[in-house]
């Protein structure tokens, strides 16, 4: 059987006709054009509305029923009791145990996929409002009322998912590869981080309720939601219903910190590609700096690890204010307030052709994991074979380096070209003169550039 | 003596022309439309052709 190596980026160099920095000119040529297209056919905003068509009322009361959620909930309280027994009881090797793959890859990764072509999917299988809404009716059913709650500080928004997304891939990334082994974290911590978190979100909803929690504080609800915005389906009023891709994000960043949650995407899927490549020449001088003060070499490496995560985000941060302080020089500019948040939509397609491009390849891979001997054997330990697939393994050579790097490529390409998109049509809804909307947009052309050289450039490193 | 050696350390420098060629870009058209508004006459306009007749105000965020 094949030992993966549960790294993140890929390490296959590519064999390609033309240099790998000639495919960033190629990029930025794509946007540039795009950019000009945009200015010259695209004069009033078509995203704005949804244009949301109800789907047959039988399949809305089937999908949103609440048999088929209960069940669903049910699998996903299911799914994450085996991950979490896996962790607990299964082998301490990362890539024998069903816990690491199953949150990490196929649930981390598979879901932003999935919810952006089809809306958010997590909702129903979201193990933790499964429990608080079976919590409430039990309490209902109880009490004869319904449960009181706080009212959620409306300052506070999305950021305690914000950080929470830094605090899990902080988890995985810092604290996961500085434990003393370079295969990532241990199921054991997995598992445990994910009790804590369960008990942290329960006590959370019942604060300040299940619809709320999920709506602003709910790490992998807002992280997932955020890509359900780009896909075709949506339900409203009780009723699915399709709608016009990407139109649901331009009302999804309403809240406060809903633009700190797409950076920290960003930033944390760049941090990942570029502790392994571009960042790591910088990232071992700093580390030796504090070995040398005295500090402890996994203390030394967390901390290393932990700056330059941060240096990401201020980054990305960074980046996009400055799009949006361009954007305010253009005359008839709203307050940079009302830009700041007017904009941190159109960064949803970016975080997701990030998250594309670095984890592709090892999204196929494990995936082969997860449907094979992890499904058959999820503690890892040779002892069951529930499925016959226990001896199954990965094969590598389904995918060559070049064909890694084209879907790389395409997917940061396609992102950005949407994201750009995306803010040409907000600007037109600010500024009404289509003339000072394109103006509006330069700086923000610049950001995509930007932001399309950055990746390519950290992939490049990454795989040669 | 250039560190041919250690070129590769700078291929960076090849994923950063772009972004520096699309500001220069930005920065030139700002300041050509910015030099054409002050040359031209009181009251002749922009120079830049008719405008729609929509109002400067921005609009509220949508809902």
């Amino acid at each position: 059987m094949s030992m993966l190596p549960f790294a993140h980026a890929l390490a296959a160099r590519q064999d390609l006709p033309v240099p790998a920095w000639l495919f960033a000119w190629g990029a930025s040529i794509v946007l540039i054009v795009s950019f000009f297209a945009l200015a010259a056919g695209w004069r009033k905003p078509r995203f704005e509305d949804a244009h949301w068509r109800p789907l047959g009322a039988g399949l809305s009361r089937l999908l949103l029923g609440r048999p088929v959620q209960a069940l669903c909930g049910a699998i996903g309280v299911f799914l994450l009791g085996v991950a979490v027994y896996a962790g607990l009881r299964g082998t301490e090797a990362p890539d024998r145990n069903f816990a690491l793959t199953f949150l990490f890859v196929t649930a981390w990764l598979g879901f932003p996929v999935f919810s952006a072509l089809l809306g958010d999917v997590f909702r129903p299988f979201n193990p933790w409002r499964a429990v608080g809404r079976l919590a409430g009716a039990g309490f209902r059913a109880i009490a004869g009322q319904r449960p009181a709650h706080l009212a959620y500080p409306r300052a506070l928004g999305r950021w305690p998912a914000a950080i929470g997304l830094l605090a899990v891939v902080w988890l995985e990334v810092v604290y996961g590869s500085s434990g003393g082994v370079a295969v990532g974290l241990d199921p054991e911590t997995a598992a445990t981080a994910a009790l804590f978190y369960s008990a942290y979100t329960l006590a959370m909803m019942a604060l300040f309720g299940v619809e709320e929690w999920c709506e602003r504080g709910e790490i992998f609800s807002v992280y997932f939601g955020m890509f359900g915005q780009l896909g075709w389906f949506g339900a409203e009023d009780g009723r699915l219903g399709r709608r016009r891709p990407l139109s649901a994000a331009t009302r999804w960043a309403t809240l406060p910190g809903s633009a700190a949650v797409v950076i920290a995407s960003i930033a944390t899927t760049s941090f990942d590609g570029a502790s392994e490549g571009a960042f790591k020449g910088a990232i071992e001088s700093c580390f030796d700096w504090f070995v040398d003060r005295g500090i402890g070499l996994t203390a030394s490496l967390r901390l290393t690890d932990t700056i330059f995560m941060a240096l990401c985000f201020a980054g990305v941060a960074l980046v996009y204010m400055l799009g949006v302080r361009g954007m305010r020089t253009v005359r008839g500019a709203p307050s940079l307030q009302t830009l700041r948040a007017g904009f941190a939509h159109t960064l949803i397609p970016i975080a997701l052709a990030y998250l594309v491009a670095h984890y592709f390849s090892l999204f196929v891979f494990q995936e082969q994991a997860q449907f094979t001997y992890l499904l058959s054997d999820p503690l890892g330990t040779a002892s069951t074979d529930l499925f016959g697939t226990a001896s199954g393994g990965i094969d590598f050579t389904i995918l060559s380096a070049n064909a890694i790097w084209y879907v790389q490529v395409g997917a940061l390409l396609a992102g950005h070209v949407l994201a750009l998109t995306l803010a040409h049509d907000r600007a037109l809804v600010y500024w009404p003169n289509y003339r000072d909307a394109s103006r509006s947009q330069y700086w923000m052309l610049a950001v995509m550039v930007a932001f399309t050289c950055f990746g390519l450039y950290l992939l490049s490193v990454s795989n040669g | 003596m250039l560190p041919l050696a250690h070129v590769g350390h700078y291929l960076w420098v090849l994923y950063l022309l772009p972004i520096l060629f699309v500001i220069a870009g930005i920065i030139k058209t700002t300041l050509s439309e910015k030099r054409r508004k002050e040359d031209a006459p009181p009251g002749g306009g922009t120079g830049e052709g008719p405008r729609t007749d929509q109002p400067d105000r921005p609009q509220d965020p949508p809902p």
